[in-house]
């Protein structure tokens, strides 16, 4: 009698759980719309952050050619080639392209932000924002050569979702569905184009990285040179943060009327440890440059495992969707007072 | 899946590059011929032309030859690393230098899918 009671239960339990699980793959499940609004907002920080690093890198570029341009006669170095510039302009390109691709995403999360907050019937918006990119809507770089092999031949970026242009005649499969519906299939499709984004940022990465190690590199040697050979910068900014809490000043008058007095020994000793001081700064920047990238991979990987929490229509909170977020924004101050010191 | 080669080809181009860049000044200076600056000025040109080539295509292939190439120039770079420590002869680290922008290039163009 005992043992029949607890076979019947085992068998209610299991049929509770299966009705559960058939009730999830049919899309049954309720979405919460404020999780979605949470998941898109912390999903736009990520996205825009991320498009404002790419910006820097290929922004960074362009100084680059500017910074090659000055240390060559100082550092006897040979000019840029015209096929790096080439190289160059190509890499600027690439990085256009992607901060398309991203501003694309960061549009859908606008929409499914819309979606959430007032149930607002978008048809088709998630199936067209990708497709429907026109390269001429983003300014282009001025170009550092003419007459580049591949130059002209600026074309979309694949598209991620590389699902079929919904026709405008065509009636639009959100029609007539439920706000729960809508928000599910919106997170689907989204995270559909997400995967496709991580995975190229996943190839890309480490030419990102090598750019701006590059990038870097070159200006620590412009700034080595400027600062060693030549005496025409301060290292005030530099030692600002070793002085300044102690309520001192680096005195940029003292030091070149001194300096003149002092014997090669000092004078080298000074310069040396103004060297490693600049290296150190360099290679604290490195770190943190390449840090932020893969931290920002990391969190569109989080990104992507919160939209299938929320289609299996579990509630989000703050804490869930923020917990990730915070060590990038973390490090990305970390990097802006880098810059500014 | 295959492992994508360009991160590692890509490296050992811009490790190459950088041993000269970063240490072209003292280098230069201590050219005794202006044969020798020259020499030094062309391969740094040479070095970083190749990098940025790197930079711009797509460097797929993994063939027997084309790993064995890229083995020799991670092979060169630490022998390079290990000659500017002790610098003694400046026409040793050009001979060195040259071999390695040579497979360097040789890396870029053979491994490069069009």
């Amino acid at each position: 009698m005992k043992g029949g009671r607890q076979r019947l239960r085992g068998a209610v339990l299991l049929l509770s759980a299966s009705l559960a699980l058939g009730l999830l793959g049919s899309g049954c499940a309720v979405i919460n719309p404020q999780s979605a609004v949470r998941l898109s907002s912390q999903a736009l920080l990520t996205t825009r952050s991320l498009i404002q690093t790419l910006e820097d890198t290929r922004t960074g570029l362009s100084s680059y050619v500017e910074g090659k341009a000055l240390s060559g006669p100082l550092l006897n170095q040979e000019p840029l080639s015209r096929e790096t510039l080439c190289s160059i302009t190509s890499a600027q390109r690439s990085l256009r392209l992607r901060v398309q691709l991203l501003s694309k995403l960061a549009v859908l999360y606008d929409h499914f932000a819309d979606l959430g907050t007032q149930g607002r019937e978008d048809p088709g918006i998630f199936d067209n924002a990708i497709g429907e990119l026109n390269p001429a809507d983003y300014p282009v770089d001025p170009p550092l050569v003419a007459d580049c092999p591949s130059e002209g031949e600026v074309t979309p970026p694949p598209d991620p979702a590389a699902g079929p242009a919904a026709s405008p005649t065509a009636p639009s499969p959100w029609l007539g569905v439920s706000r729960s519906r809508s928000l599910r299939f919106a997170s689907m499709r989204i995270r559909q184009v997400l995967a496709r984004v991580i995975a190229l940022l996943e190839k890309e990465l480490p030419i990102y990285a090598s750019l701006q190690r590059e990038a870097l590199r070159s200006r620590k040697g412009l700034a080595k040179a400027l600062l060693l050979k030549f005496g025409t910068v301060s290292p005030g900014d530099l030692l600002a943060p070793q002085l300044q809490e102690l309520g001192l000043r680096w005195d940029e008058l003292q030091f070149q009327r001194q300096q003149q007095d002092w014997p090669p020994a000092k004078r080298a000793a000074v310069q040396a440890a103004l060297a490693a001081a600049v290296e150190r700064r360099a290679d604290l920047l490195l770190g943190t440059q390449s840090t932020s990238l893969q931290q920002h991979l990391s969190l569109l990987r989080a990104i992507a495992r919160l939209h299938l929490s929320l289609e299996v229509g579990q509630p989000l909170d703050w804490r869930q969707v923020a917990a990730p977020v915070l060590p990038v924004v973390r490090s990305i101050n970390l990097r802006d007072s880098c810059k500014n010191q | 899946m295959p492992v994508d080669p360009h991160p590692a080809y890509l490296a050992a181009v811009q490790h190459a590059y950088e041993v000269l860049d970063d240490n072209f000044d003292d280098l230069y200076q201590q050219c005794t011929t202006a044969d020798q600056r020259q020499s030094l000025r062309s391969l740094h040109a040479a070095a970083r032309d190749t990098y940025w080539r790197a930079v711009a295509v797509d460097l797929k292939d993994s063939s027997p030859v084309v790993r064995e190439i890229f083995s020799e120039l991670t092979q060169a770079n630490q022998d390079l690393r290990d000659l500017i420590a002790n610098l003694q002869n400046i026409s040793a680290f050009i001979a060195l230098f040259t071999q390695a922008v040579r497979l360097a290039a040789s890396l870029v163009t053979l491994a490069t899918v069009a």
